[in-house]
């Protein structure tokens, strides 16, 4: 370990409590600490918030915290700093449940001396660089999994069309002659919605990877969602003649700033799934709605709906491409997290309702910013003098 | 190709039109009586009782798989005599060492050609 000075934040109220560690840790031989004291859970959160601290002792009863929600607390805005908690009582069942909560190390007041500060304070540091290191295994390990459970779907999918495309255009050359002129027809236009739905896969596999590379942008404009809900359910209505789609839109127009082409995704998507998931001659409903100043819109249908198990878990990334393997195809298996991922850069959320058997609802709820009395929206270009929300 | 009268009956097991099409079509041109199914139940139905000659089995099916469907038909003393072919569009080694472990007389990989298809199926009906 270098010779550099361990930065140590000690939270806690008791004065005393405060002048014995300080005098130990000035007194402490070979090891050279450097000590910062606060008295309340919100000072020593500040000061974490600051950085440059290399380890937290923590006492739990503060002022303005108790238990161990104290430690969630200092967790929540350092999820990477080791943490050795303080206790009054020899408690065994405390300290078990405060090192499973994810502190390093645990000290029994008035039973600390020297050697057992500076040990547990190095250890501690020690330990959570350990977890750290297995931590960040585990995301890499996760995302590695992802990738290669993507790379499986996305070589099952692309061969699906290029299996329509190499059978009928072989069969079309192989068997010229005994073929109506109907049935080539229709061989190539299927040949032809192939190439399309091998495009659609292109183009979503890289609206997932720029997602992931951070290279995505949102192209915010004011947009009217109640025009752009109307186009859209238009077009569902042409893509699925077998359902009966309806839309339910406030007297009121509905505006937000927001990339008109992705929320049309996310609207798309959701009716696909609705639709895809629900029988022919069903209902799928859609309706949106101002609400705190939120706008909410959401898509359901009458269909299979989700196990109660599962409707946690379909907007999850690993989730969609594990569960797709089990269904048929029509896409990467990607779609929700896509939705949630769209969603969320809005600075929205999205969530599910559903019953089994009876159907699901899909919800999103993107933040309606002020968009300045006047402005003229869904006009690029056009900015009033008030507009400060753009980008 | 086969004489009419004799002409062997094979079923398609495969749930993307365009595909069930594909195979239908081109085993049809070639002279065999085919037989097509959409699910993996609807197939196990129609391999029974109508003098099946060769199994052609998509694994990714909705419901009952291919996985399913294969050890259910090699289970069977009625059906385990029927060759099943795989039709498939996963790639992996794993996977068609498994399937011919499980049974299978062949492992093709989709895409494929109408000179393949045709071919596989001539060999295995020889």
């Amino acid at each position: 370990m270098s010779n550099k000075a361990v930065r140590v934040l000690l939270i806690e109220d008791n004065p005393a409590d405060t002048r014995l560690i300080r005098e130990i840790l000035a007194e402490a031989k070979g090891s050279l600490f450097k000590l910062e004291c606060a008295d309340r859970l919100a000072k020593g959160l500040a000061c974490l918030a600051k950085g440059r601290i290399d380890v937290v002792l923590l006492d739990l009863g503060l002022p303005d915290s108790q238990g161990l929600s104290t430690l969630a607390k200092v967790q929540a805005v350092a999820l990477t700093m080791p943490v050795v908690v303080l206790t009054i009582l020899d408690d065994e069942a405390l300290a078990v449940e405060v090192v499973q909560k994810g502190a390093q190390d645990y000290l029994v007041k008035g039973h600390v001396d020297s050697n057992l500060l500076v040990r547990s304070i190095r250890y501690a540091i020690e330990r959570k660089r350990t977890e750290e290191k297995a931590r960040q295994l585990e995301i890499l390990k996760e995302l590695e999994q992802v990738r290669s459970q993507l790379l499986a779907n996305v070589s099952h999918e692309l061969r699906t069309p290029l299996t329509t495309i190499k059978g009928y255009s072989t069969m079309l050359l192989d068997y010229d002659r005994r073929l109506g002129r109907d049935e080539k027809q229709e061989y190539l236009s299927a040949i032809d919605k192939a190439t399309d739905r091998m495009t659609e896969l292109v183009d979503h596999l890289l609206d997932i990877t720029r997602l992931e590379a951070g290279l995505f942008k949102l192209d915010k404009v004011p947009t009217d969602i109640t025009a752009l809900l109307q186009t859209t359910i238009a077009e569902a209505r042409l893509r699925t003649p077998g359902h009966k789609i309806i839309l339910n839109l406030p007297k009121t127009a509905l505006r937000l700033n927001g990339d008109v082409r992705r929320i049309r995704q996310v609207v798309d998507n959701l009716i696909d799934n609705a639709t895809k998931y629900s029988k022919a001659g069903s209902t799928v409903t859609i309706e949106a709605r101002s609400q705190d100043s939120e706008l909410v819109i959401s898509v359901a249908d009458q269909g299979i709906g989700i196990p109660r198990e599962n409707s946690g878990k379909v907007f999850d990334r690993m989730f969609n491409l594990e569960h797709k393997l089990a269904q048929e195809s029509g896409g990467l298996g990607l779609g929700l997290s896509l939705c949630k991922a769209l969603v969320e850069a809005h600075g929205g959320r999205i969530w599910v309702k559903s019953e089994l058997g009876r159907g699901s609802v899909f919800n999103f709820a993107l933040p309606q910013e002020a968009i300045a009395e006047g402005e003229a929206y869904g006009e690029k270009g056009q900015q009033s003098n008030n507009s400060h929300h753009r980008g | 190709m086969v004489k009419k009268g004799s002409r062997a009956t094979i079923l398609i097991i495969e749930d993307e039109d365009d595909i069930r099409t594909f195979a239908s079509r081109v085993l049809e041109l070639e002279g065999y009586r085919v037989f097509q199914a959409g699910d993996g139940d609807e197939g196990l139905r129609l391999a029974r009782g109508n003098q099946v000659a060769l199994v052609l089995l998509d694994l990714r099916l909705p419901g009952r798989d291919g996985w399913a469907v294969l050890s259910q038909m090699k289970s069977d003393p009625e059906l385990s005599s029927i060759p099943v072919v795989v039709f498939t569009a996963s790639a992996a080694t794993q996977q068609r060492s498994q399937a011919l472990a499980g049974g299978a007389a062949d492992y093709l990989v989709k895409p494929l050609s109408a000179t393949s298809l045709r071919k596989s199926i001539a060999r295995i009906l020889r």
